[in-house]
Parts: C-alpha cells; sequence; structure tokens
C-alpha cells in the first residue's frame, strides 16, 4: 500500500514534492517557497555545498501522501530531516521513518533531528500551538496533526521556542528600566546607528555577519556558512526593510551589538510577489505588525557595570 | 549590572510607538529580556519545537 520513492532531480518527483504543499495549504497560509524549494531540490541552490540532501516521497495507492528530506553534514553525529509534510496518517509516517532510521544507520549518524529545511539559515522548528490565525512573515507553519504524529513514532522534544505577541504600546508608554538602560549605555559611550547612516550597505551585510555568525554559533543545529554566501543570501530581504528601524550599536568604533526589525508581510513574499507588490510596497511603508527578527549583543558588552555617584 | 539588549528594546519600542503597531517577539528561547520586563504586555504566545529520536540499529 505504501511506497517510498527516492528521487534525484526528475521534474516529476521535484514537482510532486512541491504540490504537496499546495495541497495542503491555502492561498494564504502557504509559506514555501517554490523557487527557493526548487533550486535545494535540483542542487543548485548557493547554500547547497554545504549539505548532502537525499529527497523522499511517500505514495499510498500511487498518490504522494508525504515527503521528506534528509541532510547530512560531515562531522556531524545527527542526521537532519526537513520539508516534511504529510497528510494525517500514522503509518505513512511510520512507514517513513522506518525506511528513514535505515539511511541514517547506514551514514554512521546516531539521531535524527527535525524539522530542518536542509540548513540552519533556511528554517527549522516546528508550530504546536496556535493555528487559529495567519501566520507571520518567517513563522514556521505546518498542520496541526504533525507534532501529534512525530510524537506517536517516537520522537520527543529536542528544544522549545517562543514567538511573543504584544499589545500596541500607546504613544505614551516608557519602559522604565528600558529607558534607563538607554540613557545610561549612551552616556558610557554607546553609540546607535540606523542602516541610513551607512554609504554602503556592503558594510552592514559585513558588519552583521561578523555578530551573527560570533552569537549564534552555539546554538543547536547552527552551520556557519561564508560572508559571501550570507551576503548573497539575504540581500534582497534588507530591500524590504525600513532602514531607520535596523540598529546597530558601536563602542569605541566596534560594533557590538544590532536589532534587525521587520514589517510582517506574512507570506506575500514567498509567492505571487508580482501580484502582491502593492501591498508589500504598503507595508515597507508602515505594517500593522512589527517582528523583532534578529538581536545580538556582544557576550563582553551584554552587561556593564555604571558606577553611581 | 546594566543590559545592553535591554537599552536596545527601549529603541525597538520607540520605533514601533511610531509606527502606531504591534510589536512581535520572534522565535526566542526564554529570555530574560523580553519575558521578565515586559511579560505583562504579552497577548498571545507561540510555540515551537524541535524534536529528536536515537536511531535504533535493528538486526
Amino acid at each position: 500500500m505504501y511506497k517510498i520513492v527516492e528521487f534525484n532531480d526528475q521534474d516529476k518527483y521535484i514537482n510532486e514534492f512541491i504540490n504537496l504543499s499546495h495541497k495542503l495549504y491555502s492561498e494564504d497560509e502557504i509559506m514555501q517557497n517554490d523557487i527557493e524549494l526548487k533550486q535545494l531540490l535540483k542542487n543548485e541552490h548557493i547554500l547547497c555545498k554545504y549539505f548532502t540532501l537525499r529527497k523522499f516521497l511517500i505514495y499510498k495507492d500511487n498518490n504522494v501522501i508525504s515527503r521528506v528530506v534528509l541532510t547530512f553534514y560531515e562531522g556531524d553525529k545527527n542526521a537532519y530531516f526537513g520539508f516534511w509534510e504529510t497528510e494525517n496518517d500514522t503509518e505513512a509516517v511510520e512507514f517513513m521513518f522506518e525506511n528513514l532510521n535505515k539511511i541514517v544507520i547506514d551514514y554512521g549518524k546516531e539521531r535524527i533531528i527535525g524539522p530542518v529545511n536542509a540548513i540552519f539559515w533556511i528554517g527549522y522548528r516546528l508550530k504546536v500551538n496556535n493555528f487559529n490565525s495567519l501566520p507571520y512573515m518567517g513563522e514556521p507553519y505546518n498542520k496541526e496533526y504533525y507534532y501529534d504524529l512525530l510524537k506517536k513514532v517516537g520522537f520527543t522534544e529536542y528544544e522549545m521556542y517562543y514567538t511573543n505577541f504584544y499589545n500596541k504600546p500607546e504613544m505614551n508608554y516608557i519602559n522604565s528600566k528600558a529607558n534607563n538602560r538607554y540613557k545610561l549605555f549612551t552616556l558610557k559611550g554607546y553609540k546607535l546607528k540606523t542602516l541610513n547612516d551607512f554609504e554602503n550597505l556592503e558594510t552592514v551585510y559585513s558588519v552583521i555577519y561578523d555578530m551573527i555568525i560570533e552569537l549564534y554559533k552555539e546554538f543547536p543545529i547552527f552551520k556557519w556558512i561564508s560572508k559571501e554566501d550570507f551576503i548573497n543570501f539575504y540581500k534582497n530581504s534588507f530591500k524590504i526593510l525600513d532602514s531607520r528601524m535596523q540598529k546597530i550599536y558601536y563602542y569605541n568604533n566596534e560594533p557590538v551589538a544590532f536589532s534587525l526589525v521587520f514589517p510582517n508581510y506574512n507570506n506575500l513574499l514567498v509567492h505571487n510577489m508580482e501580484k502582491n507588490k502593492l501591498e508589500i510596497l504598503k507595508r515597507k511603508k508602515r505594517s500593522e505588525e512589527y517582528l523583532i527578527a534578529y538581536m545580538g549583543v556582544k557576550r563582553k558588552h551584554a552587561r556593564i557595570r555604571v558606577s553611581h555617584g | 549590572m546594566h543590559g545592553l539588549g535591554l537599552a536596545m528594546v527601549n529603541e525597538i519600542i520607540s520605533d514601533i510607538k511610531e509606527k502606531n503597531a504591534y510589536p512581535i517577539a520572534s522565535l526566542i528561547k526564554k529570555s530574560k529580556v523580553t519575558s521578565k520586563y515586559i511579560e505583562e504586555e504579552i497577548i498571545k504566545q507561540n510555540k515551537y519545537v524541535l524534536v529528536s529520536k536515537n536511531v535504533v540499529n535493528v538486526k
């Protein structure tokens, strides 16, 4: 009844892989970037050089019912499953992971972790609650039954993450602790720059890359990529930001912290971008919601002692 | 002792106030900055996991 097919770059299987998401999700929900996914499946994506990708479809009575990739890294005792999508069929998922189990053992790996969509930089994590609202930009999004299916086949929690949604701050709202900290750090000599203060965006990419690599390298499943690949991968993202909201903090001319805040484009950037152009431009100017997407402070500067009196 | 992270939050809040918009702190681990100082303002919390399983060599 169930059949597993491993494929390489055959268009038939690539299309079936991509189309499964379109079958499972509505136009408003779907977070899949078809172009990027096709590049990955065809081994044409700029980040493909960093991993080995094996690609699988599960058929039930000749219909695609599940899909998944396995990613392997040299020197990493874990294998990663990702781009995992499935209909609600426990037997199919059991069948899938029994087969993947054998492949992972053949590679000499000890554990499977996921979902990781090939690499840290593209996406990872499984959403487990609050499925009654549309996904925000960059949110890991999946069917509500996925976590239960994974638990049934023996997966347990490895890491947990949160996204907090806050009340709209009133114009007279001041968080006095945060405000005092800002004043103290300014007195100490920390200076704030926004993207508008840089003549050359290449400088910004370089500064942010250096800090992200240093600050995020301890994160579970983090994988290093070169500065050139980082810039090529992310440079289009900066075009859709409000420059004034992107901050880099300096101390003695050394960049020591950064924050990147994005308008919430929901899924407007992952497909039908031409059709959504006007709405994208509107939200770039002003969005109902803003994502505090990345923040980092170099360890030495996270806390300072400020003398009083 | 004082936190640069919290100082940064001050500027972020200021920017978002100007836009008359709602802030979302996306995909964080448990954070002293966002949870300790702004917890009272959270209206919704989404959760996400990574899962794992040891592979078993069934002979």
